[in-house]
């Protein structure tokens, strides 16, 4: 099969998957849902029935989460990869996920929050503080614009210094560990309607705004000084792609917890299909990322009988031999 | 005749270290001009302050009769490419899709790729003689057809100013007067007003109207070739002892090294 051919086709096929884990997803679990009772639970509701609520209030939303964070996670890895020229950038590496930490340990410890609901807030606030500093010492801005390479550096000292800081507290507060090292394995197990809602508009503005920095940073594979050549304002650039990726992690830490692999993995898995066309590599990693979050989290209700291991867990399980596996094949279009 | 390029007192300096001090010059139009020197002279800088690359520190670089800075990136790009020294494209990359980068300044996101875009990197391809070759990879081509490709993409740009860094940097000698002849007949079929940076001063003076000579952070010379080069200037330019002879083909000054 061509290139072409390939690449027209790996979108519908990943699609069609990822809709068929989405729809497993409210078929199984703890407990499972026969298929008539999944239609009469979304078309004919009974607030008396067990399997309707189960799947209303738990699996709807646990599914949805999954969708858009997986899907946002793997955009944001194709744009971080894309910009910094570098194969193992992750979104993590921005300070994002160690923003949204402290943000959550700082809330239990001072205000007493466990339940998940109200860790959503704190973490996005964390995430956004974390993002503006990291933008900041990245030199976002300095008149050329953020340079990746600082703002990895960046972001790594950020990360380091709020992981130091979030263990302060952890040592200080036992409920905060407590909940703390619940949160830190990320999942979508819990998560409400009402707390997906939430986070929507973050994902609202992060997604088109993603796609948006897709496009502008096509140019910028061939050099710096060439795409400022050919008029593209790199700085412009660069700030619109740092904001979408810091919008669509911040949204998912805060929802999910920091899930770890999904930003790194996908792009790699996607650019044998997509070739260097960074644009179509979003897409694919969008759609990917959806694909391996849903089956993570799907997958985590089969591992242990009896009990769900979270989708973080199961991701990074298969994270890590998937990136072994790809760099001893070397089949990954080079950047 | 009046210049559309010229620069007026431009000074550059990055910290304390001068690399260009005040240098005022018209960059002759519809003309291959070359721009050579020792190593470190300020060859590239220069260049890149003519692409708009860099903000010189004083002074300033004249486009149609207006600073260049003052000018909107776009605009600047239609009128100006540059191929710059660290072109990079991934080897992943098909000739076509760089081809097309050039027609980047020209497009918005309201108004999309259209037929006349898809006609103008056709030709571009077709004048750097890489017709059929739209679908391979640049990983798979020679380094001369890979900079063919990386001319093409300029010509796509559609730009009248196409200043070119160390274009014939990694070639073997075939394909650096292959390119250079390129560069040439592009020139005159175009009427390009044509910039770039040389290293080798007999291939310069083979394929330039004119030359502008570096040399502590000044122009040192500026003229035709067969007018400036002699062994005196060669000797201030390089610090070299040669001889110059004519080359037997052209008659033009052709430097020997003692």
């Amino acid at each position: 099969m061509t290139g072409a051919a390939r690449s027209s086709l790996v979108l519908p096929v990943g699609l069609a998957i990822t809709m068929l884990l989405a729809i497993l997803s409210l078929r199984f679990g703890l407990r499972d849902i026969a298929w008539p009772e999944i239609w009469n639970a979304l078309f004919a509701f009974d607030p008396m029935n067990a399997d309707h609520i189960t799947l209303r209030e738990l699996r709807l939303s646990r599914v949805t989460a999954a969708l858009i964070g997986g899907a946002a996670l793997g955009l944001a890895g194709a744009l971080m990869q894309a910009m910094t020229r570098n194969p193992l950038a992750d979104p993590g590496l921005l300070g994002v996920n160690g923003g949204a930490a402290i943000g959550v340990v700082i809330s239990i410890w001072i205000l007493g929050a466990s339940a998940q609901a109200a860790l959503i807030a704190p973490a996005l606030i964390g995430a956004g503080i974390a993002a503006v500093l990291v933008l900041v010492l990245g030199g976002a801005a300095h008149r050329s614009g953020p340079d990746p390479t600082r703002l990895v550096l960046a972001g790594a000292a950020l990360s380091a210094l709020f992981l130091a800081l979030t263990w302060a507290v952890l040592l200080m507060s036992r409920e905060a560990l407590d909940v703390f090292r619940f949160w830190v394995l990320g999942g979508f197990t819990g998560i409400s309607m009402t707390q997906v809602m939430a986070v929507l508009p973050v994902y609202a503005v992060g997604f088109p705004l993603a796609f948006l920095a897709a496009r502008l940073l096509s140019p910028l594979i061939l050099g710096d000084d060439a795409a400022r050549a050919l008029g593209v304002r790199v700085w412009l650039v660069r700030l619109i792609c740092v904001g979408a990726v810091v919008l669509l992690c911040g949204a998912t830490v805060s929802l999910a917890g920091p899930i770890a692999f999904v930003g790194l993995l996908v792009p790699h898995l996607v650019r044998p299909f997509t070739g260097v066309s960074i644009p179509k590599l979003a897409l694919g990693s969008t759609i990917l990322g959806a694909c391996l979050a849903t089956f993570a989290d799907l997958a985590g209700r089969f591992l242990l009988p009896g009990r769900e291991v979270e989708a973080g867990v199961v991701i990074a399980m298969i994270g890590g031999p998937a990136l072994v596996i790809l760099v001893r094949r070397r089949q990954e279009v080079p950047l | 005749m009046t210049h559309r390029l010229l620069t007026e007192n431009l000074s550059l300096s990055y910290g304390k270290t001068t690399v260009l001090d005040d240098i005022s010059t018209p960059v002759p139009s519809g003309k291959v001009t070359s721009i050579v020197g020792a190593n470190a002279c300020g060859k590239s800088t220069f260049l890149r302050c003519l692409a708009r690359l860099l903000k010189p520190t004083a002074g300033q670089v004249i486009l149609d009769g207006t600073s260049i800075h003052k000018q909107n990136t776009r605009d600047v790009a239609r009128k100006i490419a540059l191929l710059p020294q660290s072109a990079a494209a991934p080897d992943g990359m098909r000739v076509l899709d760089l081809v097309k980068q050039g027609r980047t300044p020209h497009q918005s996101p309201l108004n999309q790729w259209s037929l006349a875009d898809q006609e103008i990197v056709s030709s571009a391809i077709a004048k750097v003689g890489l017709s059929g070759f739209e679908e391979r990879l640049l990983g798979d081509l020679s380094g001369g057809q890979r900079q063919r490709a990386w001319i093409a993409m300029s010509l796509a740009q559609d730009s009248d100013i196409l200043l070119l860094d160390e274009p014939t940097t990694y070639l073997d000698l075939t394909h650096q007067i292959e390119i250079l002849q390129l560069v040439r007949d592009l020139q005159e079929h175009r009427n390009l007003t044509v910039v770039m940076v040389l290293h080798d001063i007999n291939l310069a003076t083979r394929f330039s109207d004119n030359l502008i000579a570096l040399k502590d952070q000044r122009i040192l010379l500026h003229g035709r070739p067969e007018d400036v080069i002699s062994e005196s200037a060669i000797a201030a330019i390089y610090g070299l002892q040669c001889s110059v002879i004519a080359d037997p083909h052209t008659g033009l000054p052709h430097v020997i090294p003692r």
